[in-house]
């Protein structure tokens, strides 16, 4: 899945429990030429991840893992400085205040929409 | 006619000359009268008068051949010329035109003849004539002698006057003293003293009448009474005039005079006819009448308060206890005529238990200088009570030492109903308090209780007497505490308390959450004068409230997420198929499956989903049910997880497709069977083993599966590997599909909760 030639390229993880939406978020990533991290569909595999010590660029986040509410996981993703998007059915205004400064995408998904917006933006935290 | 030409002045001094000499109607004296016998003879006339002319008559002091001793001013010959000619001869009266029409002249004893020699005092006033009459006329006149002699008369007739005023003022010293005395007597300064000649024409006035009136003796010598009498008091003045003419005196009589600048003075006047003259004495009597009028309006005054107080008043007689008096409130009170009410006494209108306290009150009102009350009831003539506050303060006494009560009467019975009405809302007020649920209480500006009701100390366990101050903070959640206090800051300038907290419940021995609110009853200036308040327990429909977001936080999230999922059920069908057509039934078919497990879910809020009832659904959705015994579905009820049950839904859907596309239920002979079982192995917890094992009986009729890779492949051997940790395989034998799926029951690793 990496690209050797491209070691610049924008390690991007995505946490989706749903497995047909973390393919598709992952076509459209890799359709940016952003390197893929998981998908995983759990809060622990995600967590797993982000603290074996690689690089990462940025994150999609589903808030809602299989029943599991994902803080931990902005949480962790906020204290390393690695902006993030919520990607989740769940409507923006329960979302925290602490997380102001992560992008919100409200489901259903258009998965080149996330893209975008985790890799056009400028990087937030 | 020439009287009117006579001055004033000449009167008056003539009028004075001759009250000096004291002469008019004197009685006759032998001097006088040979004088006039003289004059008679010497002029040989059958008439001689001695003629004195007075204000209003010519008075003879001696007569021949003339029997009145007087005749009306108008009737005198004398009057003419008074004081012009020594002598004054008229030839014949008839031809003269001064007297042709003369009385006597014209009638009996039809005069013809006058010669009259002045009289003159030796001031030169003239008082009258020496005259001899003759009813012949006579052209010639007097001889020379007659008229010498007749002149020599009447000057030894000025002599007799002259001596007898000598002898008068010598020998009778009693005259002058009297007349010194009258001029003493008369410069009294309190008593005005005027005297009227016998016209009511003023002659005489003293200092202090003048000091009254306003006039100088200048002004007011001649006036009339009329002129002087205000017009609405002529009646009066008349009535007098005819009393001292008939009377000789009047009763004394009181009357509205004029100043001279036209203002008005009360005098009282008492006259007397003195000889020709009235006298009359004047009292100034203006301020009495002031003082009358301004008592006579004081008593009225009081007598209008009196009848129009709204209070009652009555007088009473102390010893027998009847009403002398009572004003119209007092009759209304007793509900009594005044007729009645004068007619009874206190104890008559008194209920039988109040008169003893009644009779207390009076004898401590006639005692003491301070008045006695006391709240009694009366008795009405209808029997009915009203109750009334009386209090009785002693009159002083008059002349004659009687004293009297003077009682104020005040109705109470509004007073009695509102006190009534005002306790009995105080008693709804309470019960109202004491009974809702909520926890009521009441303080002052900054918060400090002064009252809280039972349901608080029930509630709290706190005892009203602890709660009162600031007590009532301690069962308040510590958190709680300032914000509460805060609140109360605030409270005064906003006009309210509104605030949420949490109280502790001594019977769950657990914090609650309440709202406080308050409002405060202000006096008729807006101040404020306390807050009362209510604290309700609020603590279900807040965790109600907190379910509820949770719930529509949910039910959101289910249905993007559900949107979602049929988003990327339509690429997955959309990028396996050439075909809009094959598109479009799956597409339905796997949104109808989708439906089917959602249909399922939203059903089991209670209980949850077995694998059962997952497969049937599938199957039934086939037709499956009427193919009997070619379809075997076997296992132990399994409850599942519910966030695994999507995912494994559309698995079985795709399978129980595929089968009766082109496997086992696409023939007539092939069977299917669906069997599962748990199984614990190592640490791993208890796992779900499911087998899918189709006979297709005649191979040939296997069609190949049109997609590339089948979506429900996919699902299988990828997607519930991922989301659900399965572990499947899928064979697709000569035999049919052989799939098999290994599924933990126990999902989450970590104990976080399961929204279902």
């Amino acid at each position: 899945m990496s690209h050797p030639d491209a070691p610049a390229a924008y390690r991007v993880l995505l946490v989706e429990d749903e497995y047909f939406l973390a393919q598709d978020l992952a076509e459209a990533f890799k359709a940016r030429g952003a390197e893929i991290v998981g998908p995983v569909p759990s809060v622990d595999e995600a967590l797993a991840l982000i603290a074996d010590g690689s690089r990462l660029d940025g994150a999609v986040l589903d808030l809602n893992l299989q029943g599991e509410i994902a803080y931990v996981v902005a949480d962790t993703l906020q204290e390393r400085g690695i902006p993030f998007v919520f990607a989740t059915g769940y409507d923006q205004a329960v979302i925290p205040p602490r997380y102001a400064l992560a992008r919100y995408c409200g489901k259903p998904l258009d998965a080149k929409e996330v893209a975008q917006a985790l890799l056009v933006s400028p990087a937030a935290a | 006619m020439l009287n009117e030409l006579e001055l004033d002045q000449d009167a008056v001094d003539r009028l004075r000359t001759l009250s000096r000499y004291g002469i008019l109607d004197s009685e006759s004296e032998p001097a006088f009268d040979d004088l006039v016998l003289l004059a008679s003879q010497i002029c040989q006339a059958p008439v001689a008068l001695l003629s004195l002319v007075a204000s209003d008559r010519q008075w003879f002091k001696a007569r021949r051949g003339f029997a009145p001793s007087e005749i009306p001013i108008e009737q005198s010959i004398c009057r003419h010329a008074l004081d012009r000619m020594p002598l004054l001869v008229v030839p014949d009266l008839s031809r003269d035109p001064r007297t042709r029409a003369d009385r006597l002249v014209t009638g009996e004893p039809h005069w013809r003849f006058y010669a009259g020699a002045r009289l003159s005092s030796p001031e030169g006033v003239a008082l009258g004539r020496l005259c001899v009459i003759d009813t012949k006329p006579r052209p010639e006149g007097l001889t020379t002698a007659q008229a010498d002699g007749l002149q020599a008369l009447a000057r030894q007739v000025m002599a007799q006057l002259e001596l007898r005023r000598v002898v008068l003022e010598r020998a009778g010293t009693a005259p002058r003293r009297s007349e010194r005395r009258l001029r003493n007597a008369l410069a009294i300064r309190t008593v005005g003293v005027i005297f009227w000649d016998a016209a009511f024409r003023l002659t005489e006035a003293n200092d202090a009448f003048l000091q009254m009136s306003g006039f100088s003796q200048e002004d007011v010598l001649g006036r009339t009474w009329q002129e002087l009498t205000p017009e609405e008091f002529h009646p009066v003045s008349h009535r007098a005039v005819q009393e001292i003419m008939t009377h000789g005196e009047a009763t004394p009589y009181e009357k509205e005079y004029l100043r001279k600048d036209g203002s008005r003075w009360w005098g009282m006047f008492a006259p007397r006819k003195v000889g020709e003259e009235v006298v009359e004495f004047v009292l100034d009597i203006t301020d009495r009448r002031q003082m009358e009028a301004a008592l006579r309006a004081s008593k009225a005054k009081l007598a209008a308060i009196f009848d129009n107080a709204s209070v009652g008043l009555s007088e009473i007689d102390p010893d027998s206890g009847r009403f002398l008096r009572a004003n119209d409130e007092l009759c209304r009170i007793l509900g009594r005529t005044r007729e009645q009410v004068l007619a009874v006494s206190i104890a008559d209108v008194t209920h039988p238990d109040d008169v003893p306290p009644s009779v207390t009150l009076v004898s401590r009102a006639l005692e003491g200088r301070a008045s006695a009350t006391l709240d009694k009831r009366y008795v009405r003539p209808d029997g009915t009570l009203v109750w009334a506050n009386s209090t009785a303060t002693a009159l002083p006494g008059g002349q004659s030492g009687s004293r009297s009560l003077l009682v104020v009467t005040v109705d109470l019975t509004a007073r009695r109903q509102a006190e009534e009405a005002v306790r009995a809302s105080e008693e709804r007020l309470r019960g109202l308090m004491e009974g809702i649920p909520q926890l009521v209480w009441r303080a002052v500006g900054d918060g400090r209780w002064t009252w809280s009701s039972p349901q608080w100390s029930a509630y709290t366990g706190l005892p009203c007497a602890e709660s009162l101050g600031l007590g009532w903070l301690r069962p308040v959640h510590p958190d709680d505490r300032n914000a509460m206090l805060a609140a109360w800051q605030l409270a005064e300038e906003a006009g309210s308390l509104s605030v949420e907290h949490r109280v502790h419940n001594a019977a769950e021995g657990r914090y609650r959450w309440f709202t406080t609110r308050a409002v405060p009853l202000r006096d008729e200036h807006g101040r404020i004068l306390e807050w009362l308040g209510t604290s309700t327990d609020i603590d279900d429909l807040r965790q109600l409230q907190e379910q509820q977001h949770v719930m529509v936080a949910e039910l959101q999230h289910r249905t993007r997420n559900l949107l979602g999922v049929v988003t990327s059920l339509f690429r997955q069908t959309q990028r396996r198929n050439t075909s809009l057509e094959a598109v479009s039934e799956q597409f339905r078919e796997r949104l109808d499956a989708l439906a089917r497990v959602n249909g399922l879910l939203s059903r089991s809020e209670q209980s949850r989903i077995t694998i059962g009832e997952l497969v049937r659904t599938e199957l039934d959705a086939l037709g499956a049910c009427t193919m009997g015994q070619r379809v075997r579905i076997d296992g132990p009820s399994v409850p599942l997880r519910s966030s695994t049950v999507q995912t494994l839904a559309l698995a079985l859907h795709e399978l129980a497709t595929n089968a009766r596309k082109y496997g086992a239920l696409a023939t007539e002979h092939g069977s299917l069977a669906v069997t599962w079982s748990v199984r614990e192995a190592g640490n791993e917890g208890p796992r779900l083993m499911l087998d899918w094992i189709e006979e297709v009986g005649a191979p040939a009729r296997l069609a190949a599966a049109p997609e590339k890779r089948g979506y429900g492949r996919e699902l299988i051997e990828e997607a519930l590997p991922y989301a659900l940790k399965a572990r499947t395989s899928y064979e697709l034998g000569n035999d049919g599909v052989r799939c098999y799926i290994d599924l933990p029951l126990t999902g989450a690793q970590r104990g976080g909760r399961s929204t279902a």
